[in-house]
C-alpha cells in the first residue's frame, strides 16, 4: 500500500466514518470504499490524461542505447542518431536508454525524479505468459487489435474485451470524490466529448480550451441572459422529461448540464506561468485555471482529459526532426509548462499527468508513398510517461521489450514480421495504479476496471 | 402519386400487391409536416417552396427531377505545386483561393443553401463522411487536388458504389491521404488497405443482412479480417502513383487517376478475403479489379454502407427491418446508388410519423443549413463563408466541411449515448461546449450577423423583416414560425410557453427572441 493510500484511509477513519465499520475486516473495507464516494477528502488530487491520438511510435520516444546497433539496423531512415539522444539512466535498471531530443523540456523532470516511464504497456484482457501463449490463444486477444477507434476505446474505457459506453476517467471521478450530478463535474474534457471522460449516466463535461477565459467558457451571448436562460430552462425541462423521445431528452440533458455548469464558472483565475501557443498547451492552461478555481470551490478530486492528434505517422515520420519530432516538441513543452504551473499553485505533488495512445507503431518502417519519407504502421504495446511530484520517477516500470523481429515479444511471425510488441503490462494495471493514488479502494478498482481481476499485480508502484 | 410507386416500379406484381394491401394509406395525401420530413432527409432543409413543390408532384416525381438534374459546374483549377509561390507573387488571398479548402467550402454552402441539386449534394455530403479525404492533410489542401475527389462523390451519389470504390482507390487525393500513392513492394504501407476494409466497405465484424452482428458459438462477434489479410491487401495496393501533370512536367496530376509503376508492384500471389487466392503475375489493373471484386462480393458491404447512409440521411437507430430492406436493394442492384437512395427515402420507416428512437441529432452543418433555409438565405444575406476554419473560434462547431480530424470522420457511426443503448453519432460532437456555441452562433445570425472580415466579405444573417408585421400578435408569430422552422410539428406545451413568454415582452423584441428560442430548443436540434 502506498503512503498516499494509507493517508487516505487514515483520513476516512479519523473523519466521518465510525470505527465499527473499519474494524470489521474485509466487509469493513468495502464499506470504506462505498463511503469514499461521498466522504470529504482533506487534500486535493487531480489526474490529467494526455491522449496521443493516432498511435504514437514509442519506439522512437525511448531508445535502448545499449542495443543501439540492432535498433538502428531495423529502423533504417527512422533511426535517431545516438548522439542526439538525451540520457535516461533508470535508477532501477542497469541498462541505459535515450530520450527523443524533441522531448528535452521534460528531461529535467526525469533528472529530478518526477518523471517515470511505463514500458511496453498496452491493451490486454489477461496477461500472456509468453509469445507462445499469445500465438496459441487467439480468443484471449483484445478485440480488434491495430484498429484506431477500437484501440482508443479500449484505452479510454480500460476494457479490452467489451466496448463500454463510459470511460475509466468518468467512472473513477464518479466513484471517488464527486457524484455525476455535481454542478461542476469531477470529469472534464478540454478537447471534445472523449469517451475517457464519459460517466455511466452522463456524457462528459466538455469545456473549451484557453484562450477562452474560464468565466466565458460556458456563456450565452444573448443580451437578456437571465431571461433567456429562464425560457430555455422551461423548454429544456419540458423536453428532458421522461416520455419524450430519448434523443430529444439527450439533447436537452447536454444543454441543461451546460447551464448548470456555467453557474460555477464565474471567474477567470490568473496564471503567471507562460504556456506555449499550441492546442495542447491551451487545453492544459485551462486545466490549470480549473484546478486553481476548484480550490476556492472546495473541490477535492478531479480527472481531466486533454489530447493531441497527428501521431498516425504512416509516412514522413521523421527522426530527430520532422513530424513526430514536432509533435514531441509540442507535447514536451506543454507538459513542462503545466508542471511548472502546478508548482506555481503549490500543487505539483497533488496533480499527476500521464499519457495514453491508441497503440505504438511497427518497429520496422513502412514505405512513405508519394514524395514522402518512411513511416510506420499500427502496432500494439508502447511506452508512456507519468509526470508529477508524487511520482517515483527516474525509473522504468514494466519490462522493456526485446526488439527482435519475429522475436520473443513480437506478435508478428515469419520473415515479414514488423515488430508489434505484445504488451507485458495492461492498460488496466496502469490505470488502476493511477486510480489507487487518486483514492480508489480495492473494491472500487475492481468495479471500475472489470478485467483487473485477471492481473495479479494491481499496483505497478510508480508512486512514492 | 403513392409513396410506393417508384420504389418497386419495376415489379408490377409487387406494386399491385402493395397497392391492394395499403390502398387506404395510399389514398390519403401526405401532410405538410410529412412532406417536410421527407425533404429534411433529401435536402439541406425543407422550405415552403420545396414543400409546395412536392405537394404538387409527389415524392416519386420529385426524386426523378432531382436525379435528372445535371452535375454542378466546377471551377477550373490548374495543377498546383506543393507550396505556393512567394508572397509577392501569390498573396494572402491567392493562397486562400488556391492553397486552402476555402473556395470548396464556400461552394459547398452555396450549393447546400441555394442550389437546386439538393439530393445529389446531400448524398455526396454523406459520402464525404464515409469515404473521408481530409484537407487537414497539407498535401491535399489545394482545391485543385481535392476537387477531383469531390467530383467523384457528386457523380456516384447517383452512380454505383462498386465503381466509386474503384475510382476512389485510384483517386490521387485519396492516394496521398492514405499513402497508397507511391506505395512500393519493398515495405508495403498498410494504411489504405486497412481503412478500405474497415471504413469504406465491410467493417470490422461479420454482419447479417439486416446490419446486426453475426455471433460465433460463444456469442462473440466474428472479425471480418485479420492482420494477414491487411498484409495481403497492402501488397495489392503497391505500384500505383500519380501521373505527371500535362500542364507542367514538374507537377503531378490530381485530376486524373493514378497510374501504374509496375516496378514498384508486388506481383506475387496473394490471399484475400474469405481465403480467395489470386495468382502471381497478374497485370496491375487486373489484380486491383479482382481485389475490389473480392471486397465488394463480401455480404457485409450492402448492410454496412446502407446503414451508414440511413444514419446520415434519416435516423441514427434504424430498425433492422429498414436496414435489411435497403441492403436488399443495394445487394440486388450491385450498388446502384439511385435505387439505394430511393429505397432509403421512400421506405415506410422514413415516411411514417416518427416513433421511439427515430431521427437524429442535426449535425452542425445540417442544423445551420436548415436554419438558414428556413429564412430563405440567399446571395444578399450570405457570403456562404460558414465553415469553422474561417469563423471566429467561439463558433467552432467541430464540423469543418472536407476537413475532418481523421479518416474516422467528425463522429463515428456507432457513438453511443450515455445511460442508453441508443446510438447518436452526431452527439460525439455535441457537448456542453458545443451546445452553447450553437446557441451563440444562432444568436449572431438572428440578432446581428456573422461579423465581416477579409475572408467574410458580407457575413451571413437571418432576414427577420418579413416576420415583423406578425410581432404584434404572439400567437400568429409562433404559429408562423412553427410552420417555417418546425414544419407544424411544435408541441402544445412549447407553443404555450413561447406565446406566454412573448406576450410579456415588447413587440419589437419578439421576432428575434422567438426564432432564437426555437433554434436552440432540443425539439429543433433533433430532426425526427
Amino acid at each position: 500500500m502506498s503512503i498516499s493510500r494509507r493517508r487516505f484511509l487514515k483520513h476516512i477513519v479519523q473523519g466521518s466514518l465510525g470505527a465499527a465499520g473499519f474494524l470489521s475486516g474485509s466487509d469493513g473495507l468495502f464499506q470504506l470504499n462505498a463511503h469514499a464516494a461521498t466522504a470529504g477528502f482533506s487534500d486535493y488530487k487531480a489526474l490529467v490524461c494526455v491522449f496521443l491520438y493516432g498511435g504514437n511510435d514509442a519506439n522512437n520516444m525511448i531508445i535502448p542505447v545499449d542495443r543501439y546497433d540492432s535498433y538502428a539496423a531495423v529502423r533504417g531512415s527512422l533511426a535517431l542518431a545516438k548522439s542526439s539522444l538525451l540520457p535516461l539512466a533508470p535508477a532501477n535498471l542497469t541498462e541505459r536508454f535515450g530520450l527523443h531530443p524533441a522531448l528535452s523540456a521534460i528531461h529535467p523532470f526525469w533528472e529530478s525524479g518526477h518523471l517515470a516511464a511505463l514500458t511496453n504497456v498496452g491493451t490486454l484482457v489477461k496477461p500472456f505468459g509468453n509469445r507462445d501463449d499469445y500465438l496459441s490463444h487467439p480468443k484471449a486477444r483484445p478485440s480488434q487489435l491495430f484498429s484506431h477507434l477500437d484501440q482508443q476505446r479500449a484505452w479510454e474505457t480500460a476494457n479490452a474485451s467489451n466496448i463500454m459506453p463510459s470511460g475509466w476517467g468518468g467512472r473513477l471521478a464518479a466513484k471517488v470524490g464527486r457524484p455525476e450530478t455535481a454542478a461542476l463535474s469531477g470529469s472534464i474534457s478540454l478537447n471534445g466529448s472523449s469517451l475517457f471522460s464519459a460517466g455511466t449516466t452522463a456524457s462528459a463535461l466538455v469545456l473549451p480550451s484557453a484562450p477562452t477565459p474560464l468565466n466565458s467558457a460556458l456563456q450565452l451571448t444573448h443580451p437578456g441572459d437571465m431571461y433567456t436562460t429562464s425560457v430555455l430552462r422551461t423548454l429544456l425541462n419540458s423536453d428532458a422529461k421522461s416520455g419524450n423521445p430519448a434523443l430529444t431528452r439527450a439533447a436537452a440533458n447536454v444543454m441543461q448540464k451546460a447551464i448548470k455548469t456555467s453557474e460555477t464558472l464565474a471567474v477567470d483565475p490568473s496564471i503567471t506561468t507562460v504556456f506555449p501557443n499550441t492546442s495542447l498547451a491551451k487545453q492544459l492552461l485551462q486545466v490549470c485555471k480549473l484546478i486553481k478555481h476548484s480550490q476556492t470551490l472546495g473541490i477535492k478530486r478531479q480527472v481531466f482529459f486533454c489530447s493531441m492528434s497527428g501521431f498516425d505517422t504512416h509516412s514522413n515520420q521523421g527522426a530527430e526532426t520532422g513530424n513526430q519530432a514536432d509533435l514531441f516538441k509540442t507535447l514536451g513543452d506543454s507538459l513542462a509548462a503545466f508542471y511548472n504551473s502546478m508548482s506555481e499553485l503549490n500543487l505539483s505533488n497533488q496533480v499527476t499527468t500521464f499519457t495514453m495512445s491508441d497503440f505504438s507503431r511497427t518497429f520496422k518502417p513502412g514505405n512513405g508513398g508519394l514524395d514522402s519519407a518512411a513511416g510506420s504502421d499500427h502496432a500494439w504495446g508502447g511506452h508512456h510517461f507519468i509526470l508529477g511530484g508524487a511520482v517515483n520517477g527516474g525509473r522504468f516500470y514494466g519490462r522493456f521489450p526485446d526488439l527482435a523481429l519475429d522475436g520473443p515479444d513480437d506478435s508478428d511471425t515469419g520473415s515479414n514480421a514488423k515488430g508489434r510488441w505484445i504488451p507485458t503490462v495492461s492498460v488496466d494495471q496502469y490505470a488502476a495504479t493511477l486510480a489507487a493514488w487518486y483514492g480508489a479502494g480495492t473494491a472500487d478498482l475492481l468495479t471500475i476496471f472489470p478485467n483487473l481481476k485477471n492481473f495479479s499485480e494491481k499496483d505497478l508502484g510508480f508512486f512514492s | 402519386m403513392t409513396r410506393h410507386f417508384g420504389q418497386i416500379g419495376k415489379f408490377l406484381i409487387g406494386t399491385l400487391a402493395i397497392l391492394l394491401i395499403e390502398a387506404p394509406l395510399a389514398a390519403s395525401k401526405p401532410t405538410d409536416t410529412e412532406i417536410a420530413r421527407f425533404l429534411n432527409h433529401a435536402t439541406f432543409g425543407a422550405t415552403e417552396e420545396s414543400i409546395a413543390q412536392v405537394k404538387a408532384i409527389g415524392y416519386e416525381a420529385y426524386l426523378e427531377q432531382q436525379f435528372a438534374l445535371p452535375l454542378p459546374e466546377y471551377s477550373d483549377y490548374p495543377d498546383e505545386p506543393n507550396q505556393p509561390p512567394e508572397l509577392s507573387i501569390c498573396d494572402k488571398t491567392c493562397r486562400r483561393d488556391n492553397f486552402s479548402v476555402y473556395p470548396l467550402q464556400v461552394n459547398f454552402y452555396k450549393n447546400a443553401l441555394t442550389g437546386q441539386d439538393q439530393l445529389r449534394q446531400r448524398v455526396a455530403f454523406a459520402l464525404s463522411q464515409i469515404l473521408v479525404v481530409s484537407s487537414q492533410d497539407s498535401q491535399i489542401r489545394q482545391p485543385s487536388r481535392l476537387q477531383p475527389y469531390l467530383k467523384l462523390l457528386d457523380k456516384h451519389a447517383f452512380g454505383n458504389y462498386r465503381q466509386l470504390l474503384e475510382e476512389i482507390t485510384l483517386n490521387p487525393a485519396m492516394g496521398a491521404y492514405l499513402d497508397m500513392a507511391g506505395n512500393k513492394k519493398t515495405a508495403p504501407n498498410e494504411n489504405y488497405a486497412r481503412e478500405l476494409l474497415q471504413l469504406f466497405s465491410i467493417g470490422l465484424f461479420e454482419l447479417n443482412p439486416d446490419g446486426t452482428q453475426k455471433k460465433d458459438k460463444t456469442h462473440q462477434p466474428i472479425p471480418t479480417f485479420d492482420q494477414t489479410v491487411i498484409n495481403n491487401f497492402s501488397r495489392v495496393f503497391t505500384g500505383w502513383n500519380l501521373a505527371t501533370s500535362t500542364q507542367d512536367k514538374a507537377l503531378r496530376s490530381y485530376a486524373t487517376p493514378m497510374v501504374e509503376k509496375a516496378g514498384n508492384h508486388d506481383s506475387d500471389p496473394k490471399v484475400l478475403l474469405k481465403g480467395q487466392a489470386i495468382p502471381g503475375g497478374m497485370s496491375m489493373a487486373n489484380e486491383l479489379d479482382t481485389a475490389l471484386d473480392n471486397v465488394f462480393a463480401h455480404p457485409n458491404v450492402a448492410p454496412f454502407i446502407s446503414r451508414q447512409l440511413i444514419q446520415h440521411l434519416v435516423s441514427s437507430n434504424p430498425s433492422t427491418a429498414y436496414v435489411a430492406r435497403v441492403a436488399k436493394v443495394f445487394q440486388s442492384s450491385a450498388g446502384n446508388m439511385k435505387l439505394v437512395v430511393r429505397a432509403i427515402l421512400l421506405d415506410r420507416d422514413a415516411l411514417k410519423p416518427p416513433t421511439g428512437s427515430a431521427g437524429h441529432l442535426r449535425e452542425p452543418v445540417l442544423w445551420l443549413t436548415h436554419l438558414l433555409r428556413n429564412f430563405k438565405v440567399n446571395e444578399t444575406t450570405s457570403d456562404f463563408v460558414l465553415s469553422d476554419s474561417y469563423l471566429p473560434q467561439q463558433f467552432d462547431l467541430l464540423q469543418d466541411v472536407y476537413k475532418a480530424p481523421s479518416v474516422f470522420n467528425f463522429f463515428p457511426p456507432d457513438y453511443t449515448l450515455p445511460d442508453s443503448k441508443l446510438q447518436g453519432p452526431e452527439f460525439a460532437i455535441y457537448s456542453t461546449s458545443e451546445a452553447f456555441k450553437r446557441a451563440n452562433f444562432a444568436y449572431a445570425l438572428i440578432y446581428h450577423k456573422l461579423a465581416v472580415s477579409t475572408d467574410r466579405p458580407k457575413g451571413t444573417w437571418i432576414d427577420t423583416s418579413p416576420l415583423l408585421p406578425l410581432a404584434t400578435n404572439s400567437t400568429n408569430l409562433v404559429d408562423r414560425l412553427n410552420i417555417l422552422m418546425l414544419h407544424s410539428d411544435m408541441s402544445t406545451s412549447m407553443r404555450k410557453t413561447l406565446i406566454k413568454t412573448l406576450d410579456a415582452i415588447p413587440a419589437a423584441e419578439r421576432v428575434q427572441n422567438a426564432i432564437y428560442w426555437i433554434a436552440t430548443s432540443p425539439k429543433y436540434l433533433i430532426e425526427r
